[in-house]
């Protein structure tokens, strides 16, 4: 018997050829091909599968080499060092590349810092993920290169949004909790705070058990509304004046804190409110700020009440330690004033 | 006693013999005509598109004579050009049990490996293809497919040295060319539609092509020279009249929407 493939001479009766292990036996082969099914179901679950089966392959994470999903491998030690965008680079010896991306990310995120509080800060934001994304990027150019426009993108756009969501926002979360930004739009004038002013006050992860005298604290105001005046909710900005224990008095026109006068820097920002005469003691868990720099609406017919005044005062002056959200330590706006405000 | 020149005396049985050979020969000699004239027409029906009889008649083909390797060939050709590009990997499976290293039908299930998306073994396929003895266009329009399949630069370089081939001819640029439909590479599909047409300006099928890729490409009207050409070659060409007539009925704004966007779908 002759193999057709190869024209080897085989033993009769052999199923196949001993040389190129071609079929033998032609007479019993079917020689309809099979068809598919209307959908092609075959085709397409294998169409998906064996991509799919590809890419699951190539992730092998080994002790040096961490390959994902992509065809060349990219140093796990860059991909880590990369989490300060640039020194990946530095690790992988493209100086050039790392230092540009290093300092254009350094610079960005100091202007992003001095840019607080103001329109420009959600744009350097940006921008540092950006530049952050470019850096984690750029590792991964020698594996990209194999796909096409549209994957390369939405690996950046991904590599954008991962870095938004799981590194930035928890950085930029945590920071709040121990300082929060405090723009100052209406203030009663003082010769320490202006409208105006960005301050930076202690968050709840950094702010004190106890407050002292002459702290410059942020206090959180409740909505309150009574015959004669009006307080929206929102947030107050003094000096505590008193603490737990302490007995005020303030006549006429000065205040007296267990019988002296606050010292500098330790009475309200602003002039005493115009008050013929009051009187208390700071009960235990209470401060007391007066709130000199407080805008409030008295309604008409009551601006000269001193009834309505004492009310008020007593009623916004008294603040439970609770309500206190923590002391302004730093002005980072108008920038001929960024600095300490302590 | 049989006596002992027995055994020289058979001149009937030898006759007899020779019979038997001739006439086992001359219906080898039928059979192998038959399965020539069969090849021919499912050529010919391969060569006009139209796929299912292409398809049977290679299979009648394969009845008459078995060890037909073009007609294995152009069995997986036509199931992956059917979209049945499973079958076709299994079918070359059963060719290659025949056939082994068979650069062809390699060639032809590296294709089907590239439909699949199957990179792995599409290269495979097509470098053993490659290696084997023997040289053809259709091994590198495998190649070329199977690097477009990936988005590779230099499928362009392989459908180039397939169509320099000294065996290359204008159906291997209309191949090349529904490659090109099929990766959506409609202007690629229409350089080589062009070139067909160069070397066999009168086959009616290239301007039935010609006309898939116009039309995939908005240029309706030249895609209607391009049937009407078509059936003006060959007048009983229905495929040709039904795309002209789904033009004429897409004159509306969403039709002709339809037809841009939904190119994929050959008349």
């Amino acid at each position: 018997m002759q193999c057709v493939n190869c024209s080897f001479e085989n033993l009769p009766g052999a199923p196949s050829c001993a040389r190129c292990g071609s079929m033998l036996q032609l007479s019993e082969m079917c020689v309809e091909p099979p068809r598919a099914s209307k959908g092609r179901v075959a085709t397409r679950v294998r169409q998906v599968w064996y991509p799919l089966r590809d890419g699951l392959g190539r992730v092998r994470v080994s002790r040096r080499k961490l390959t994902l999903l992509l065809p060349e491998p990219v140093s796990r030690s860059a991909l880590v060092w990369s989490i300060i965008p640039g020194l990946g680079q530095l690790k992988t010896s493209r100086r050039g590349l790392g230092w540009c991306l290093l300092c254009t990310w350094l610079i960005l995120l100091l202007l992003t810092l001095v840019s607080l509080g103001t329109g420009w800060h959600f744009f350097f934001r940006n921008l540092v993920v950006m530049t952050h994304a470019v850096a984690i990027v750029s590792l991964f150019a020698a594996s990209l290169s194999y796909y096409g426009l549209i994957v390369r993108a939405l690996f950046g756009l991904l590599v954008f949004v991962g870095l938004s969501l799981l590194l930035y926002r928890p950085v930029g979360w945590a920071c709040s909790r121990a300082y929060v930004l405090l723009p100052v739009p209406r203030i009663g004038a003082n010769d320490v705070v202006s409208p105006g002013d960005v301050l930076l006050y202690q968050g709840p992860w950094a702010r004190p058990e106890s407050f002292r005298r002459g702290d410059l604290v942020t206090y959180r105001i409740d909505h309150q509304q009574t015959s004669g005046y009006y307080i929206r909710a929102g947030f107050g900005l003094d000096r505590v004046v008193a603490v737990a224990g302490d007995h005020v008095q303030l006549a006429e026109g000065r205040l007296y804190v267990n019988g002296a006068c606050p010292l500098e820097g330790e009475g309200p920002l602003a002039a005493l409110p115009p008050l013929d005469e009051l009187e208390l003691d700071v009960g235990p868990g209470d401060c007391l700020i007066l709130p000199t720099c407080l805008d409030v609406t008295l309604f008409a017919g009551h601006a000269g009440n001193q009834r309505v005044h004492q009310q008020l005062i007593r009623s916004v002056s008294v603040v439970a330690e609770d309500d206190i959200l923590g002391f302004v330590v730093f002005r980072l706006r108008p920038l001929k004033r960024f600095g300490s405000v302590r | 006693m049989p006596g002992r020149f027995a055994n020289l005396e058979f001149d009937h049985r030898q006759r007899h013999a020779e019979q038997r050979e001739l006439e086992s020969r001359s219906q080898q000699c039928t059979r192998e005509e038959a399965a020539a004239s069969l090849l021919a027409q499912a050529n010919d029906a391969y060569h006009w598109g139209r796929f299912e009889s292409a398809l049977r008649l290679y299979t009648r083909a394969l009845k008459e004579e078995r060890t037909l390797i073009p007609a294995w060939v152009g069995q997986v050709q036509i199931l992956v050009q059917l979209d049945e590009c499973h079958e076709a990997r299994v079918w070359s499976d059963k060719g290659l049990e025949l056939f082994r290293n068979n650069g062809e039908l390699l060639a032809a299930k590296a294709q089907a490996c590239a439909r699949l998306n199957d990179a792995k073994s599409a290269s495979a396929c097509s470098d053993a293809a490659l290696a084997a003895p023997g040289a053809s266009p259709w091994r590198w329009i495998a190649r070329g497919e199977m690097l477009l399949a990936r988005r590779q630069k230099f499928a362009a370089e392989c459908f180039q040295k397939a169509v320099a081939e000294p065996a290359a001819d204008w159906f291997d640029h209309v191949v090349i060319a529904r490659i090109h439909m099929h990766y959506m590479r409609v202007t690629n599909a229409l350089h080589y539609l062009r070139q067909a047409l160069e070397l066999e300006p009168t086959h009616g099928y290239i301007w039935f092509e010609m006309g898939n890729c116009q039309r995939g490409l908005g240029l309706l009207p030249a895609a209607a020279q391009s049937y009407q050409r078509c059936l003006e070659l060959r007048a009983d060409y229905v495929e040709a009249e039904r795309a002209l007539e789904s033009l004429s009925d897409g004159s509306s704004l969403f039709a002709r929407l339809r037809l841009i966007f939904g190119r994929r779908r050959r008349p």
